[in-house]
């Protein structure tokens, strides 16, 4: 009794192996994972010479410097005197029209969510809970679906884009990703999990089936939505690869990504300070975001038996 | 109050039919339980009735008019479902309200934000209806709870709530009771017919339960595979089953059946013991069905064995007779004053009230005993 009440009430810290090294594995991966976070968010705040001469540690010394860029202007040095946090942040924001950037990306991926919810929670409807003839095939479709990568089929798209005359506008932004297997796939799941009964009495009720689908369905399945808005939501604010293939002109549809590129390659080389803080100012929505609905967001992918 | 009528009621699934011809007529009013094993059709019939399923062939009528194509809330039925089905997302409040509001208000009225403010007195006058219905379930304290936070006969009275706001031509109720804890079952069974009372309106009810049906149903209607094999009040199914499948299904502890003959002369015998009386018709091996209350201790009776279990339900005791030659014990029932003496393991005799004694054919039909017992005219419309 005496040696169990003992080691219960202070553990004995032995050395394992096996802890050990699963511990040093998954820090090591943890660090892998967030260093580039520190770097970015070490850049924003630190002035071009010491990101350069990689000095001033992870704050930098924040010391006031010369804007060149100023002082070039004709101005005397002593007008041009910023702080390094300021000066990375307002560039940011005037360089590039940032906001502009950031709104098209509030408008892409809110047009693309909404319309993919449109579509996927009716058809998943109909695939979980409807039966008609072919349900299985059509099922059998959307798995197929989700096996293809996107970008084996984008330069179809691309040209069907270019020959409706669409490239360079919100549509083509939007178009190719308005109907999502995944999205089909994953409330198809969930709603097999709603039970069949709940359906019949919103049928004696007098719903009809698109009412049970709005008022029924998609209130029992919050969570699951909450997943996929994430996963949606993600993968489109921060995609690159189709906004910069489909807007070549106008920087006024430039998602939040192809913003970036506004700091690369310039003459002056490369301004990695105001580019970092653009890249803050993109990730922080998102991360923000995803703190908030953390814990729906992992009950919407266990529910669906997704784990 | 309606009168139900179900003709010729056909329906498949692939290969498999589910229910064979159906024919039942619902009386006004009336409590009638469908009762039968599981997979026996009862809940498909249910569903026909509701119009959530349509029969492959066959008609439905609701007073006198014909509803096989209409759709399930035109029909003006409720439905309580065994999982209750509560919308998890609405108070019970809203819940007991969807009904009402989606048959009292026009499309227009029920719009969101707008709605509510050009239809105030239609809203009041349902939210009033459901607070009436509430009153009488006794769950008013409950309305603006979320069903999560109910216990299950709560559950079970809010799904209750919500068939009675619309006060139906009849009730529909698919298992109600089975996801209740036994108790409150026997509670609610008491509850369930006293509302049925009150209400007079129709019930129909479905259950697996035959102590359910015989307690609480005006009539019943025993299925089998997709047939109704007998249907009428609860005390005449028990008492004089047509067929071996009904008697074996209905009463617990369940019917003893015996091996019996009738000799060539008519006279029945049971266990080689005569019966002492005859029946007419084709002589041979017939199965004699023995009811364990109608079993009486008497040294000299024709079914002797070996007390092998014995069950003291206090107001009762069952024992379990060990029969040479059988391979399930005869079960009897008695009152402890009758039991007192017969101890587990030692022989005893039993003796069998003639008249009680259910005869039936290798075919499992019922053999009656010609003018003595008149023969009740099958149910079946």
């Amino acid at each position: 009794m005496t040696d169990t009440t003992a080691s219960s009430s202070s553990p004995v810290f032995r050395f394992s192996a096996a802890e050990t090294t699963k511990h040093v594995v998954l820090i090591a991966g943890a660090v892998i994972v967030l260093l580039p976070f520190y770097v970015m968010i070490s850049f924003a705040m630190k002035s071009p010479a010491e990101i350069m001469q990689q000095t001033g540690g992870f704050f930098g010394s924040q010391a006031p410097f010369v804007d060149h860029y100023c002082s070039k202007l004709g101005n005397p040095e002593s007008a041009c005197m910023v702080n390094p946090i300021a000066y990375n942040f307002t560039q940011a924001f005037t360089k590039a029209p940032l906001l502009r950037y950031l709104l098209n990306g509030v408008i892409v991926t809110g047009s693309i969510f909404v319309i993919q919810v449109a579509v996927a929670v009716p058809a998943a409807y109909a695939l979980a809970k409807l039966r008609f003839w072919g349900r299985e095939a059509v099922f059998g479709l959307v798995l197929f679906g989700l096996l293809i990568p996107v970008h084996a089929i984008a330069l179809p798209i691309y040209v069907m884009l270019a020959k409706l005359g669409l490239t360079n506008s919100y549509a083509a932004l939007i178009i190719p990703w308005t109907i999502s297997v995944f999205g089909i796939f994953l409330m198809r799941q969930f709603f097999m999990t709603v039970p069949d009964d709940l359906i019949d009495a919103a049928r004696m009720d007098g719903m009809s089936e698109f009412s049970i689908i709005w008022k029924v369905m998609l209130p029992t399945a919050i969570p699951a939505l909450l997943a996929f808005a994430i996963f949606s939501v993600v993968a489109h604010w921060n995609d690159y690869f189709w906004p910069r293939i489909v807007i070549t002109g106008t920087r006024d549809l430039f998602t939040p990504p192809l913003g970036l590129r506004e700091f690369k390659g310039d003459i002056d080389g490369n301004n990695y300070g105001p580019m970092m803080a653009s890249a803050l100012v993109i990730v922080t929505p998102l991360i923000v975001a995803f703190l908030i609905a953390q814990r729906r967001f992992i009950e919407g992918i266990t529910l669906s038996g997704m784990k | 109050m309606a009168g139900i009528e179900l003709r010729q009621i056909s329906k498949e699934f692939g290969n498999t039919q589910v229910l064979r011809e159906i024919e039942i007529d619902i009386r006004r009013g009336e409590f009638l339980t469908l009762v039968g094993p599981s997979g026996c059709g009862k809940s498909t019939l249910l569903r026909i009735l509701a119009g959530l399923e349509q029969p492959d062939r066959g008609s439905v009528h609701i007073d006198g008019r014909e509803v096989t194509g209409v759709a399930p809330a035109e029909r003006n039925l409720a439905m309580v479902f065994q999982s209750y089905a509560l919308y998890p997302h609405l108070s019970v409040a809203q819940n007991m309200m969807t009904p009402l509001v989606l048959r009292d208000l026009s499309a227009r009225e029920r719009w969101p934000l707008l709605g509510p403010l050009i239809s105030r007195a239609k809203r009041r006058d349902i939210a009033g209806q459901v607070r009436e219905v509430a009153e009488t379930l006794q769950i008013d304290h409950l309305l603006p709870r979320k069903p999560g936070q109910l216990s299950g006969g709560q559950r079970q009275r809010v799904a209750l709530g919500r068939a009675m706001v619309r006060q139906p031509l009849a009730f529909l109720m698919d298992e109600p009771l089975s996801n209740l804890d036994a108790a409150l079952r026997v509670h609610m069974r008491a509850e369930l017919s006293q509302l049925h009372r009150r209400l007079g309106t129709t019930f129909v009810y479905v259950t697996h339960d035959q102590t359910e049906a015989l307690t609480m149903s005006d009539r019943m209607a025993v299925m089998m595979e997709g047939k109704i094999l007998q249907i009428g009040p609860p005390d005449d199914i028990y008492r004089d089953p047509d067929t071996l499948e009904v008697a074996r299904f209905v009463g617990s502890p369940r019917i003893n059946l015996l091996p019996g003959e009738i000799a060539s002369g008519g006279a029945v015998t049971v266990l080689d013991h005569a019966l002492g009386f005859a029946l007419p018709g084709p002589a041979g091996p017939v199965q004699i069905g023995l009811r364990p209350e109608h079993l009486r201790p008497d040294p000299g009776g024709s079914i002797e064995g070996c007390i092998v279990h014995l069950e003291n339900l206090g107001a009762e005791v069952h024992l379990h007779l060990a029969i040479e030659g059988q391979e399930e014990p005869v079960i009897v029932r008695l009152a402890p004053e009758q039991a007192q003496g017969l101890m587990l393991g030692t022989r005893h005799a039993f003796s069998v009230d003639p008249g009680r004694v259910l005869i039936f054919g290798a075919d499992g039909m019922r053999l009656r005993r010609g003018a003595a017992q008149p023969v009740p005219a099958r149910e079946l419309a």
